[in-house]
């Protein structure tokens, strides 16, 4: 009997976005395997709530990614402990590599401001599709848990509130 | 109820200790039941700014009586302690006795004293809002976006996708300059929630909050600087 797949998470679960100081070279320091791990020590001791659970104990390199759109490499980690692997994507690109932050932030500004994806088209070159997936792939993400990195900060009560 | 269900989901995930102490809502039973449900042992306080606004669209033909009645209920939400403020109000039902008013505005303002102990509750917890207007700013945003794009057009799972898409933009949209003036410098709500950012970019900000979908659960102690 053919084993059963193991159901598939939502996209993202298993993408770390790694902080990129603006003047390091990231073409350089994704090759160079030794100066790349010692970053990622330095920003897992920096920000742990951006890495998973259990990385403390260690994680060795699991292959590569390479984006065609973008044309940049991308680390995978393997845990040992828990045997999941994880794509290590640099900060300055968004989710897939389907648009660079530079551009998705004036994409995401319009949006925010009530411009339709038609416009942001006009604007911005591209189709409108893809202003608009790039729009939705934020929806993935856990709403609690993006805003509040820390705990203290929890806020003490809540107000919900159905429209006036 | 599955709404609310969601963001406590998401919250125990998140954090597996969080129980909110107190919900401010208006006073619809289903969604008092629902937070009560969820989250057991929560305190319901009654948002007594939708009290006001009820009683304020009573008498929009009546600018006069209009700004007597907002003062007279501004002046009894303004009130230090529960004492005060059961003071206030029965010296509010005391005028109303006293004069004639329209039957619709006479009973709203009547019906204030049985909902008293709702409002009152919000002096037990001096953290707690005391009105859900926090939650009205992001839904005027929500309705005027909703509004402009003529609400939504594809599947369900791409509704909820683009409404909470929307959230989180809001929630890391980078505030206007004057603003930011008045803040010290403060970028976005997100900072001012969590204290720090980790870029001076929003969309940066953003991406790298999203980091594992956010779906991590809190660590004990962040060191983030």
């Amino acid at each position: 009997m053919a084993k059963q797949r193991r159901k598939r998470g939502t996209a993202g679960d298993k993408t770390i976005c790694l902080p990129i100081a603006d003047d390091l070279d990231y073409a350089t320091l994704v090759e160079d395997r030794e100066a790349f791990r010692q970053y990622l020590d330095e920003q897992i001791a920096a920000h742990p709530e951006l890495f998973p659970e259990g990385i403390e104990a260690g994680y060795r390199f699991h292959g590569w990614v390479e984006s065609s759109r973008q044309q940049i490499k991308t680390r995978r980690i393997l845990l040992p402990r828990t045997k999941e692997a994880y794509q290590l994507r640099p900060d300055f690109v968004m989710p897939y590599m389907s648009e660079t932050a530079e551009m998705a932030d004036k994409a995401l500004y319009l949006r925010k401001h009530g411009l339709a994806f038609e416009g942001i088209a006009y604007v911005l070159g591209r189709s409108e599709m893809h202003w608009y997936r790039l729009c939705q792939s934020l929806g993935r993400a856990s709403i609690s848990g993006l805003p509040l990195k820390r705990k203290r900060r929890s806020p003490p009560s809540s107000c919900g509130r159905e429209a006036l | 109820m599955e709404a609310y269900g969601v963001f406590q989901q998401e919250a125990a995930h998140h954090a597996p200790d969080y129980a909110p102490k107190t919900v401010t809502t208006d006073g619809w039973d289903a969604t008092r039941a629902a937070w009560e449900t969820l989250f057991p042992g929560i305190v319901w306080i009654l948002c007594f700014l939708h009290e006001v606004i009820k009683i304020r669209d009573w008498c929009r033909s009546k600018p006069s009586l209009r700004q007597q009645l907002l003062d007279k209920l501004w002046h009894v939400y303004q009130a230090a302690s529960k004492r005060h403020f059961a003071q206030r109000l029965r010296r509010l039902l005391e005028w109303v006795n006293t004069c004639t008013l329209p039957k619709a505005i006479d009973g709203r303002l009547r019906r204030l004293k049985g909902k008293s102990r709702f409002f009152q509750r919000a002096f037990d917890f001096p953290d707690a809002y005391r009105t859900s207007n926090q939650v009205d700013r992001p839904m005027n945003y929500l309705d005027r976006t909703l509004y402009a794009m003529q609400d939504f057009h594809g599947t369900w799972s791409s509704a909820e996708q683009s409404s909470r898409a929307m959230a989180l933009l809001w929630n890391f949209h980078p505030f206007c300059r004057k603003t930011r003036a008045a803040m010290d410098g403060c970028l976005c709500p997100f900072e001012q929630l969590n204290g720090f950012r980790y870029h001076d970019n929003w969309v940066r900000n953003l991406l790298m909050a999203s980091s594992l979908n956010g779906r991590r659960p809190l660590p004990k102690e962040a060191h983030t600087k």
